[in-house]
């Protein structure tokens, strides 16, 4: 299970969402949907194991989960209502 | 990064409470610029299509790789095997370097072909959350070269954990904040 959360694991898996949220570049609607999801899931990755919030009270978990969360909503949810 | 156990509720730096405020700016900003985009999606389209999305993806790739290396680093130094930190952050370092030498071969070209702060509103967004994001790259890169000074002179003695997961944390902020704006500005075509 380290192995996984190592931060090579991490790197790889950051490397697998880049390349399924480019594979809809450019696009509207579901396809924009598929890149801010992929953004939203390396956002989470970062700041989860890069910058170590497992570690952090929950307090810290819940304020920067809500700061990535905040930012794939927003720029999703404006999106879909262009 | 060891077992998580071992790890549970470690104290949180003090630059974790300036990292949250400068994110919440940062949400302003695409909150800002999404706003501005319902009034002309397809110009902001139209815009978005003119980025070198090649470039975007190689410097998403680029600090990808470079907060690996500065995530290596801390374990590292965690470890106290300064060798390998000072190893790991001159890794980061050169690849930081690439980050910036792309960013400018990418605004060469687009005041090359004309497209300037002032074409539209589209770039107007462009160069001025781009650029406040290489602002914070800079400072980003002036603390990993900082670092890796001190791991290479040996000032190591006290502190230096703090100091390089401190510098760490901004590093990986400096991604945070990349990874949603080359979704927002380089990857979003129009409904």
């Amino acid at each position: 299970m380290k192995a996984l959360r190592g931060p090579t694991a991490i790197w790889a898996l950051l490397m697998l969402a880049t390349v399924a949220g480019f594979g809809t570049a450019r696009a509207g609607g579901w396809g924009f949907a598929v890149v801010i999801l992929a953004a939203t899931f390396k956002a989470h990755l970062i700041v989860r194991h890069y910058m170590e919030l497992r570690f952090a009270p929950p307090a810290w978990r819940l304020v920067f989960d809500g700061l990535v969360g905040l930012s794939g909503a927003i720029i999703l949810g404006l999106h879909v209502l262009a | 990064m060891g077992d998580a156990a071992s790890h549970r509720h470690r104290p949180v730096p003090g630059i974790l409470t300036f990292i949250a405020a400068d994110t919440a700016n940062f949400i302003l900003f695409f909150g800002y610029f999404m706003v501005e985009r319902l009034h002309q999606p397809a110009l902001f389209a139209r815009s978005a299509a003119q980025l070198h999305i090649q470039l975007g993806l190689l410097n998403t790739v680029i600090l990808i790789t470079s907060g690996w290396l500065v995530a290596l680093a801390v374990e590292a130094a965690r470890a106290a095997e300064m060798a390998q930190v000072r190893r790991r952050l001159l890794g980061a370092i050169g690849l930081g370097l690439c980050f910036a030498i792309v960013k400018a071969i990418e605004y060469g070209v687009k005041i090359a072909d004309g497209l300037t702060p002032q074409t539209d509103a589209f770039f107007t967004f462009y160069y001025v959350f781009t650029g406040v994001h290489l602002l914070h790259y800079a400072i980003g890169m002036a603390l990993l070269v900082a670092t890796a000074v001190m791991a290479r002179t040996g000032r190591t003695d006290t502190g230096f954990t703090g100091w390089i997961e401190s510098c760490a944390l901004f590093w990986h902020m400096v991604d945070l904040l990349w990874v949603f704006l080359f979704a927002m500005l380089y990857l979003q075509g129009a409904r």
